[in-house]
């Protein structure tokens, strides 16, 4: 776990304030990488599709050959040809 | 790094199978479970966790109904487990790791860069004198020592510098470009006076003088010996009577335009090599002095030519390791007696006259005229004739500075 951590500096600096903030995080880098935090569990997953459930949110990442990089309670890192990022639910 | 941690503490692919794997996924990120390249396959999942992860998500599993399976275990501890048989492959291990730390000590391959007027082998050589060669302590090694030690004893070297990384010696050099116009200024000024003189027969094509007089014009016969510009620069007076002469050293450009002889020959018959096709190709390893060669082959061919290449293996980038390995390829040949034909003879003697010619542009001597006749004579082919050229080369001759004696007119003053 520590080790996961260390690697995501940008997180690491943030921490504190995320912790306070509840809704979804996404960070995206470019079209092949985005990184998700403040979320609660995977509704379903395969290799098109990734919805992840958030407190008040659900998170829908769509694309290609997607591969869940690293999956830990803090955040996951999802990777392939990713096409579209939805949001879907929570307050405007 | 993060995949070096994970083969030092091992870890283990496995497939999911079943109806809940998205729950049995968010189960084991809850009991903080690491489990990472999470990779969806035809309706079954494949990833990787650690050992310890492994033997935690089993009551997950049974709660999911989701079927675990191992495709492939890697890291050290299987590694150990693996081997735990092999009674030697342990403390082999620790004897290779040990011999990797005490050789990492000592410098066993020495580069050197930016030097291209003195060779490494003599630069080599002036280390090794002091001791600084391959197998030589790092702790041993005073890098301020060496780079003075390389500018004493070379002049050309204008700075020096070692860095040492690995068990790699980088010397870099930086040469005195400037250092043969300089010798050349130094001894001329240490001449009082000196003549610019032809080096060789021919006519003067142009001449600018820049210091001393000039002692022939465009147009000139000159035989080599001739002063071209005269080191001695006459002093006259109102009435161009010489009071004095001035000795200096002469500079300037004379192209003069020369005639060079040229010729060259060989035999018509000759000895060619015809591979037979056999050949012999193996490796050793040998020490850095090459002192010791394992394994030793040998062939049973009469004449053959052979090619070495020298490799050091070196870990990661600055890690030579104290050994050399040798790629040796021979080839078998037999010598052939061949003559050449009259046109494949042409073709020679055309082809030494153009290495000759290009050697002369590369000296940036412009050819003029070339008259080279080839002929076939007692089983010879001979390239004869002459190649006009116009050269901007000289030698430099003392002068002697006359003495004006001004004792008549020092007593015809008295007289008046």
């Amino acid at each position: 776990m520590r080790r996961i951590r260390s690697s995501t500096d940008e997180s690491q600096s943030n921490r504190g304030r995320r912790s306070v903030y509840s809704g979804i995080i996404v960070t995206v880098k470019g079209n092949m990488e985005a990184l998700i935090e403040n979320y609660q569990g995977i509704i379903a997953y395969d290799s098109h599709t990734l919805r992840l459930k958030a407190k008040q949110q659900q998170l829908e990442i769509s694309g290609s050959h997607l591969v869940i990089a690293y999956y830990t309670r803090e955040e996951l890192k999802v990777s392939g040809c990713i096409s579209k990022i939805e949001i879907h639910g929570g307050d405007t | 790094m993060s995949f070096l941690v994970n083969y030092a503490t091992g870890f283990i692919e496995i497939r999911l199978s079943g109806n809940g794997l998205e729950r049995f996924i968010n189960l084991c990120g809850k009991r903080q479970i690491l489990l990472w390249d999470i990779c969806w396959k035809q309706n079954e999942i494949i990833c990787k966790t650690t050992v310890r992860g492994f033997k935690a998500m089993k009551p997950m599993a049974r709660k999911t109904h989701t079927k675990v399976r191992i495709l492939s275990k890697s890291g050290v501890p299987f590694l150990f487990f693996r081997y735990r048989k092999r009674t030697w492959f342990l403390p082999g291990l620790g004897l290779a790791v040990f011999l990797l730390m005490l050789s990492s000590g000592y410098i066993w391959k020495i580069n050197i860069e930016g030097n291209s007027r003195i060779s490494d082998e003599k630069i080599l050589q002036v280390m090794q004198e002091h001791a600084w060669y391959y197998g030589t302590r790092k702790t041993a090694i005073d890098p301020e020592e060496i780079e003075t030690q390389l500018r004493n004893t070379f002049s050309e070297i204008a700075w020096s510098s070692i860095d040492i990384k690995g068990t790699c010696m980088t010397v870099f050099i930086k040469e005195n470009l400037l250092l043969e116009e300089r010798d050349n200024a130094q001894s001329a000024d240490s001449q009082e006076a000196a003549h610019m003189v032809a080096d060789m027969d021919g006519t003067v094509v142009s001449i600018v003088t820049r210091q001393g007089m000039p002692a022939v014009t465009a147009g000139t016969q000159v035989k080599k010996g001739d002063v071209l510009i005269s080191g001695v620069i006459p002093i006259t007076d109102a009435y161009d009577v010489i009071m004095d002469y001035q000795g200096t050293v002469a500079e300037g450009d004379v192209i003069l335009r020369c005639s060079l002889d040229y010729q060259q020959s060989f035999s018509m018959s000759y000895q060619k090599r015809v591979y037979t096709g056999r050949r012999h190709h193996y490796f050793y390893l040998t020490d850095l002095a090459q002192h010791m060669t394992l394994p030793v082959f040998w062939n049973n061919f009469d004449d053959y030519d052979t090619i070495h290449y020298y490799r050091q293996p070196c870990i990661q980038e600055n890690f030579y390791l104290p050994v050399q390995m040798h790629e040796v390829r021979e080839r078998e040949f037999y010598y052939q007696k061949k003559t050449y034909s009259k046109k494949e003879a042409q073709e020679k003697a055309k082809e030494q006259l153009q290495v000759f010619l290009h050697k002369l542009e590369e000296k940036g001597i412009p050819i003029i005229e070339k008259n080279v006749k080839i002929i076939f004579a007692d089983n010879q082919c001979v390239s004869k004739g002459t190649i006009v050229v116009d050269r901007n080369e000289y030698q430099m001759q003392a002068a002697e500075i006359p003495v004006v004696d001004h004792s008549e007119g020092q007593n015809t003053d008295e007289s008046q």
